[in-house]
C-alpha cells in the first residue's frame, strides 16, 4: 500500500470509540430496559412464558422415565398409550409456546426498534446545522440502519433468550440434582472447563466483533463515496485504483471473519464434544454406581439424564452465540445513545414567549459571529428591515452575507449581539414558531422524491394544495407544471434533477410565497440563468417582494435597485447604508467599486 | 439471472473446498450417529450388569469409545464447520467484489434507474443477509440431509415397523414447509424494500435538511418516516409468524415419531422383540433427525429470504446500462485534441412519451482542430452538457457524429479516450482523502510539486492558507467541507493535473467569482498550450477569449462566431446577453 493511501485508510477507517474500553458505558443497560419498557405487556407475556417453555421441556424426560420404569419393565403394552400422548402433548404444548414466545420478543424488538429509529429520526432532524458540518451522512445512516438492527438482535434474539436459556438450564440443574445428586454432580464435572473456556473467548470475541464491525463501516463507506462520485471516478480512470482499494479493504474485512469463523466453529464443536464427553461419564457412573454409594437406579433414570444432558448443552452452545450477539449489539446501542444524546444546539428555550406576527421591525444589534475555529466572520452588524420593506445586502464574496442568513432563522446563534422581532430577541422563541412566519429561499432549491405539487406544499398542516398552486401562478411556476408530463403530479427524482436551476428556483418561490411569511430571507442564486427563465424570475421576484418584509442577499441589478434600502457589507461589517442613489451619491465604498467595476468591464 | 445459478456460478472456484468440507462433514455426521449407537450399547450393558449378566469391566468400551468419539469431534467438527463456513465468507467478499465491479463498469443510465440509497442497501443490508444466511444455509440443509441419510438406515435396521410409524408425519411437513416459505419470502422482499425506503428517506433528510429546517417540516418528514417505518415492522412480523408456524409444524411433527416410539417401541420393549438400548436409540435417532428438520425449516424460510435478498443483489449484477467495451478498437494511444461533431441529434434513453420534448440535442455541428478554444453558452437545458458529456461517452451519441482526431469517439478504445480527456462537471466529487489525493485522484502517482502546480493554476492556493494541513488537510465527508467554489475549483486542478489533450469544463466556474474564472482559463492555457478546450458558461466574460463561440437554444446552435464578432453586432444574442450581465456584475462585483 502507498503512502497515499495509507492516510486513506487512517481517514475512513475510523478509531474505535470503545476499543480498549473494559466495560461499556454504565447505565446502557436501564437505557436498554427503557426503550423496551412502554411495551411492558410483551415483556411480561414473554416473561411468564419463559417458565412455562421450559417445565414444558423439563417434564419431557419425566414422562420417559416414567415409562420405562413402569409399562415397558412390567411387559404392560397397552398401558403405555397415556403416556406417549402426554408426550405429545407436552412437545405440542412446548412447540407452540416457543412460537407464541418468539412472537413475543419479535414483536417486541421489533415496536422497541421503530420506536428507536423514529427517536433517532426526530434526533437527526432537530440537530444544529453544525452538526451535520461535521459528521459525515454516511454515520447517521448507519446508525439508523445496521446500529439498530444490532440492537433489535439484542432485544429479540438476545437478552431476553438469554434469561430464558437460563431458566431452562437451572431448571436441568436442578432437576437432576432432585434426581440423584451424585450422578448429577459427575454429570457436571466438565462445565468449569467450559466457563473457563467461554470467558478465554469471551475476550477475544469482542475486540474481533468490533474490528469486523468498523471495518464493515468503512467499507460501506468507500462504497457510497465511490457511487455518489462515479462520473468522475470513469472519467479519471480511476476504476483499477479504486478497485484495488476497495479490495484491500474487503480483503481486510474478510479476514478478520475468517477469524471469527474460526473461534466460532471451535467454540461449538467444543460444546459438543463436552456433551459426549459428559454423557460417557455420566454412562461410566451408572455402571459403577454401586460404588458411588447409590443402590439402585433404574434403567428410565440413566435415560432421562442422558435425554436431560443432551438437553442441557443446546443453551450453552446458544449462550455462546448469543454472548457475541450482545456483546457487538451494546456497541451499537452505545452509538445510538450517543447520537440521541447529542444535544439540540440551539436549545428552545423552557419558558418560550408567542411570537407575534411582525409589527414594526426585524433588526440586527450588534451581531458578531465567529466559527468554532475561532474565525470571526461579522463584527458588529446593526441594520433594521422595517415591517414590508426590502432590505438588500450586497458584499463580495466572504463578505459574511451567507453567515447573516444563518443567523436570521437560526440555524446558528451569533457569539454577541442579537437578533430582533419587534425588539425581542429570536432566542426567546421556539425555533419552530420562529420558523413558521419566515420563509428562506436557499441560492439551491432542494427537491425531494416527490410530485411538484408536494415540493411545493411541504408541509400539509401549513400549506393546503389549493394555496400551493396559487401561489404557484403568482411566481409563474404554473408554467413549470405545464412543461411537466404529469404537471404538478409529476414525480421529481432523486434530487429533482428533472428540474433545470431556474425551473427550481421558481418552485422555490412558489413554496416561499405559499407560506405567506411575516419575514422573506431570499439567497439570490449565483449561477446565472438563461434569458427567458431570468425575465420569470425577475418578475416572479417581483409579486414575490411586493409589500413584504424582506432581507434579500443581492446579485441582481434590478433586485438591488428595488430594494428600500441597501446594506454593504465589506469584510464581516457594514460599510454602508441607504437605497442605491443615496449610495451612489455618497461617493463612498459603494459608488467606488461601482465605478472601478464599470470601467474595467469596459 | 436465475438466482441459483448465479450461486453456483459464484461457488466455482470453491468447489474442491466444499468437497472437503462435506467429506469432513460426511465424518462429522458418522461420529454423531456413533453416538446413540453407543449410547445404545451402554445402556444395554447397564442393564446387563445390572441383571449380573455382565462383568463391569466389559461394560468399558462402549464409555471408551464414546470418549474417543468425543475427542475426534472436537477436531473433525471444528474443521468441516471452518471450511464450509469460511467458503460462505469468501462468497461474500467476491459477491461485493463483484458488484463494486459493476458499479464501476456502469453508465449513467444505471444511476438514473438505481438511486443511491437503493444501490447501498442492496450492496449492504441484502448482502449482509445473504452472508447471514447463505453459508449456515448451505451448512445445515448438508448437515441435515447426511443425518436424514445416514440415520434411516440405522433406523429401518433395528425396526423397519417402528421407522416407517415415525416417518408417516414428515412428507406432510415437507408440503408446509414449501407453501408457507413462499409466503416467507414475499414479506421478506417487501419488508426488504420497506427498509429501502426508510434508507431513501433518511437520505434525502438528510441532504434536504435546510429546507426541512426552514420550513419546519421536521414532524412531517418523522410522519413520512413512520409510514415506512410502520410498514418494516408489519412485513417483519408476517414474515417472522409464517416461519414460525414452519418451525412448529416440524417440532409437532418430530413429537409425533417420539410418540410413536413410545407407545409401539414400548409395546416392542415389553414383548422383549427390542432392547431397551433399541429404544433409547430410537428416541435419540429422532431426535438426531428432529433438529435437522427443524433447521431445514429454518432453512427454507431464511432461504427464501436469502434468495430474495440474491434477486434484489442480482439487480444490480444483471442491469443491461454497462460501459461498452470493443474488441478491436480504431482510435487507441494518445489524443492529439482535434474534436469533430457532425449532425448530432441526441435523445436521452429514459425520455418516456414525450420525446419532442426531450431531444436533447438538434444536428449539431462544428470542428474543433487541436489546441482550439471552443463556449458555449444558452439556457439551462439547452443541450451544452450533453454535448459534453457524447465526447467522453457520458452520454451514447449516434454513430459517426462524435470524432476525436477524425476517429468516431464510439470506436476509440474508451480508456484511451478519457485518459485523453480532462472532464469537469459542474459539481465534482470530493473524496474523503487529503485535498492533495483528491488533486491527483486521476493521477495518483503526480508528485506533491505537481499537485501544488495544478492546484495554483486551479487557483486553489490562496483556500490552502486557510486550511490547518494545507494539501494534506481531509476533506470530504469525513474531513473538511468545500464550499462551492472550492470544489469547483478543486475539479479543475484535479483535470489540469492529468494533461489532457482535450478539456472540458461543464459550468465548471459558476461558483467562483468572475475575475477568478479569467484568470483560471488564463492559466489552463498556460498550463496546457496544446489541449483542446470546451467551455461551457452562462458568464459570458469566461468566453471571451474562445477562439469560437456557439449559442445554443433548445438543442440546437443558433448561433456562431468569434466573440468579437458576435459583440460586435449588438443585435446578436450573444451580445444582448453581454451586455446585460457586465451591468450585472459592476453591481455584483461592488456589493
Amino acid at each position: 500500500m502507498s503512502a497515499s493511501s495509507d492516510k486513506t485508510q487512517d481517514a475512513t477507517t475510523p478509531k474505535d470509540e470503545y476499543e480498549g474500553r473494559g466495560r461499556f458505558a454504565q447505565g446502557l443497560l436501564p437505557r436498554l430496559m427503557a426503550l423496551v419498557w412502554p411495551h411492558k405487556l410483551l415483556l411480561f407475556a414473554a416473561l411468564l412464558l419463559f417458565p412455562l417453555v421450559a417445565a414444558a421441556q423439563l417434564a419431557q424426560p419425566q414422562i420417559l422415565r416414567l415409562a420405562l420404569d413402569g409399562p415397558v419393565r412390567d411387559g404392560d403394552g397397552p398401558a403405555l398409550l397415556p403416556f406417549a400422548l402426554a408426550f405429545l402433548g407436552l412437545i405440542a404444548a412446548h412447540a407452540t409456546l416457543q412460537l407464541v414466545q418468539s412472537l413475543v420478543m419479535q414483536l417486541l424488538g421489533q415496536r422497541a426498534m421503530r420506536d428507536i429509529r423514529t427517536r433517532l429520526f426526530r434526533r437527526v432532524v432537530t440537530l444544529a446545522p453544525s452538526y451535520f458540518d461535521r459528521t459525515p451522512q454516511g454515520k447517521i445512516m448507519t446508525r439508523l440502519t445496521g446500529d439498530v438492527a444490532a440492537l433489535n438482535e439484542f432485544i429479540s434474539s438476545g437478552l431476553v433468550s438469554v434469561v430464558a436459556d437460563t431458566v431452562l438450564l437451572l431448571g436441568i440443574v436442578v432437576t437432576l440434582l432432585w434426581m440423584d445428586w451424585r450422578l448429577a454432580l459427575i454429570s457436571f464435572a466438565l462445565v468449569p472447563l467450559l466457563i473457563g473456556g467461554l470467558a478465554w473467548l469471551r475476550g477475544r470475541l469482542r475486540q474481533l466483533y468490533r474490528a469486523i464491525r468498523n471495518r464493515s463501516t468503512a467499507l460501506n463507506a468507500y462504497l457510497n463515496e465511490s457511487v455518489i462520485g462515479m462520473v468522475i471516478v470513469q472519467a479519471f480512470l480511476r476504476e483499477d485504483r479504486n478497485r484495488e482499494e476497495y479490495g484491500e479493504r474487503n480483503e481486510g474485512l474478510f479476514v478478520e471473519q475468517l477469524k471469527g469463523v474460526r473461534y466460532a466453529s471451535a467454540l461449538s464443536a467444543g460444546v459438543r464434544a463436552a456433551k459426549i464427553l459428559t454423557i460417557a461419564l455420566l454412562l461410566w457412573a451408572a455402571i459403577n454406581h454401586t460404588s458411588l454409594g447409590v443402590e439402585t437406579l433404574s434403567l428410565g433414570m440413566v435415560v432421562a439424564f442422558v435425554d436431560y444432558l443432551d438437553r442441557f448443552y443446546g443453551p450453552i452452545d446458544q449462550l455462546s452465540g448469543r454472548y457475541t450477539i450482545l456483546q457487538t449489539a451494546l456497541a451499537s446501542a452505545e452509538k445510538v445513545f450517543t447520537l440521541l444524546d447529542e444535544s439540540e444546539e440551539l436549545a428552545d428555550p423552557e419558558d418560550p414567549a408567542e411570537i407575534a406576527p411582525l409589527k414594526s421591525a426585524f433588526e440586527l444589534k450588534g451581531v458578531e459571529f465567529r466559527y468554532s475555529t475561532g474565525e470571526q466572520v461579522l463584527h458588529g452588524i446593526d441594520f433594521s428591515v422595517p415591517q414590508g420593506q426590502t432590505v438588500a445586502i450586497v458584499g463580495a464574496t466572504g463578505a459574511g452575507k451567507s453567515t447573516i442568513v444563518k443567523l436570521l432563522s437560526r440555524f446558528y446563534d451569533p457569539s454577541a449581539g442579537a437578533v430582533l422581532w419587534d425588539g425581542r430577541d429570536i432566542r426567546e422563541f421556539k425555533k419552530a414558531d420562529l420558523r413558521k412566519r419566515i420563509a428562506y429561499v436557499p441560492q439551491e432549491t432542494f427537491l425531494f422524491s416527490e410530485t411538484l405539487e408536494e415540493n411545493i406544499v411541504l408541509d400539509p398542516n401549513q400549506v393546503t394544495p389549493e394555496r400551493a398552486r396559487q401561489a404557484a401562478e403568482s411566481v409563474r411556476a404554473d408554467e413549470v407544471a405545464a412543461d411537466l408530463p404529469g404537471g404538478y403530479d409529476q414525480l421529481l427524482g432523486e434530487r429533482g434533477h428533472d428540474l433545470s436551476a431556474g425551473e427550481r428556483q421558481l418552485v422555490s418561490f412558489a413554496r416561499a410565497l405559499a407560506k405567506d411569511p411575516d419575514l422573506l430571507i431570499l439567497d439570490e442564486a449565483t449561477a446565472n440563468i438563461d434569458g427567458e427563465t431570468e425575465e420569470r424570475i425577475q418578475a416572479a421576484l417581483e409579486t414575490l417582494l411586493a409589500d413584504r418584509t424582506a432581507v434579500v442577499i443581492a446579485h441582481r441589478l434590478s433586485t438591488i435597485k428595488k430594494a428600500d434600502r441597501i446594506v454593504v457589507l465589506h469584510k464581516g461589517r457594514v460599510a454602508e447604508e441607504g437605497t442605491h442613489e443615496e449610495l451612489l451619491a455618497q461617493e463612498g465604498v459603494y459608488w467606488k467599486l461601482y465605478r472601478l467595476q464599470s470601467e474595467e468591464a469596459v | 439471472m436465475n438466482a441459483l445459478r448465479r450461486y453456483s456460478e459464484l461457488l466455482a472456484p470453491y468447489r474442491k473446498r466444499y468437497l472437503v468440507g462435506f467429506g469432513l462433514l460426511v465424518v462429522t455426521n458418522l461420529l454423531v450417529l456413533a453416538v446413540p449407537l453407543l449410547i445404545k450399547v451402554a445402556v444395554d450393558d447397564f442393564e446387563a450388569v445390572s441383571k449380573g449378566l455382565l462383568a463391569r469391566e466389559d461394560a468399558y468400551f462402549a464409555i471408551v469409545a464414546m470418549v474417543v468419539v468425543g475427542l475426534l469431534m472436537l477436531v473433525v467438527r471444528t474443521a468441516s464447520r471452518v471450511i464450509i463456513l469460511s467458503t460462505g465468507r469468501h462468497l461474500g467478499r467476491d459477491l461485493k467484489a463483484r458488484l463494486y465491479n459493476r458499479l464501476l463498469r456502469a453508465a449513467p443510465s444505471f444511476f438514473a434507474r438505481f438511486q443511491t440509497g437503493d444501490i447501498m442497501s442492496r450492496c449492504t443490508s441484502d448482502l449482509q443477509l445473504l452472508q447471514a444466511v447463505g453459508s449456515p444455509g448451505i451448512l445445515y440443509t448438508l448437515e441435515g440431509s447426511l443425518i436424514m441419510i445416514m440415520a434411516l438406515p440405522l433406523m429401518f435396521s433395528v425396526s423397519p415397523l417402528l421407522a416407517v410409524l415415525v416417518l408417516i408425519p414428515y412428507p406432510l411437513l415437507a408440503v408446509v414447509t414449501m407453501v408457507s416459505a413462499t409466503k416467507v419470502k414475499g414479506f421478506s422482499r417487501r419488508a426488504q424494500e420497506a427498509m429501502a425506503e426508510l434508507t431513501t428517506h433518511l437520505q434525502e433528510t438528510l441532504e434536504g435538511m435546510t429546507v426541512v429546517k426552514a420550513f419546519t417540516l421536521e414532524d412531517v418528514r418523522t410522519k413520512r418516516f413512520e409510514v415506512a417505518n410502520d410498514r418494516f415492522l408489519t412485513e417483519r412480523m408476517k414474515e417472522a409468524a409464517t416461519a414460525g408456524a414452519i418451525s412448529v409444524t416440524a417440532v409437532i411433527a418430530a413429537g409425533f415419531g417420539i410418540c410413536v416410539i413410545l407407545y409401539f417401541g414400548g409395546q416392542e420393549v415389553a414383548a422383549k422383540r427390542l432392547s431397551y438400548g433399541d429404544l433409547a436409540l430410537f428416541l435419540t435417532l429422532n431426535a438426531q433427525i428432529l433438529r435437522p428438520t427443524i433447521y431445514l425449516g429454518w432453512v427454507l424460510s431464511l432461504g427464501q429470504r436469502a434468495l430474495a435478498a440474491l434477486d434484489r443483489v442480482d439487480e444490480i449484477l444483471d442491469a443491461p446500462d454497462a460501459l461498452p467495451v470493443l474488441d478491436v478498437p480504431e482510435g487507441r494511444g494518445k489524443l492529439h485534441g482535434a474534436l469533430e461533431v457532425c449532425g448530432l441529434s441526441f435523445r436521452y434513453p429514459t425520455a418516456g412519451e414525450d420525446a419532442e420534448r426531450r431531444l436533447a440535442l438538434e444536428d449539431v455541428s462544428f470542428k474543433l482542430p487541436a489546441g482550439g478554444f471552443l463556449g458555449i453558452t444558452g439556457r439551462i437545458g439547452s443541450g451544452k452538457s450533453t454535448l459534453l458529456r457524447a465526447i467522453p461517452r457520458f452520454a451514447n451519441s449516434p454513430a459517426n457524429t462524435v470524432r476525436v482526431d477524425g476517429i468516431p469517439v464510439e470506436r476509440w478504445d474508451l480508456s484511451d479516450l478519457r485518459r485523453g480527456i480532462g472532464y469537469v462537471p459542474q459539481d465534482g466529487a470530493v473524496f474523503s482523502l487529503t485535498l492533495g489525493e483528491n488533486v491527483a485522484y486521476g493521477r495518483p502517482d503526480a508528485s506533491p510539486k505537481e499537485t501544488m502546480a495544478a492546484a495554483a493554476a486551479a487557483e486553489l492556493v490562496k483556500d490552502l492558507d486557510q486550511l490547518e494541513a494545507g494539501l494534506e488537510t481531509v476533506v470530504g465527508e469525513r474531513g473538511v467541507t468545500l464550499s462551492g467554489g472550492q470544489r469547483q475549483r478543486l475539479a479543475i486542478a484535479r483535470a489540469i493535473l492529468i494533461e489532457p489533450k482535450v478539456l472540458l469544463l461543464d459550468d465548471a466556474l459558476s461558483m467562483v467569482d468572475s475575475e477568478t474564472a479569467v484568470a483560471i482559463l488564463a492559466h489552463l492555457r498556460r498550463a496546457l498550450p496544446d489541449a483542446t478546450l470546451i467551455v461551457t458558461a452562462h458568464r459570458t466574460a469566461t468566453l471571451l477569449g474562445a477562439d469560437e463561440l456557439l449559442v445554443f437554444e433548445r438543442g440546437s446552435v443558433i448561433e456562431r462566431g468569434a466573440p468579437r464578432d458576435l459583440l460586435a453586432d449588438v443585435e446578436s444574442r450573444f451580445a444582448k446577453l453581454h451586455e446585460r450581465q457586465r451591468l450585472q456584475a459592476e453591481i455584483e462585483g461592488a456589493g
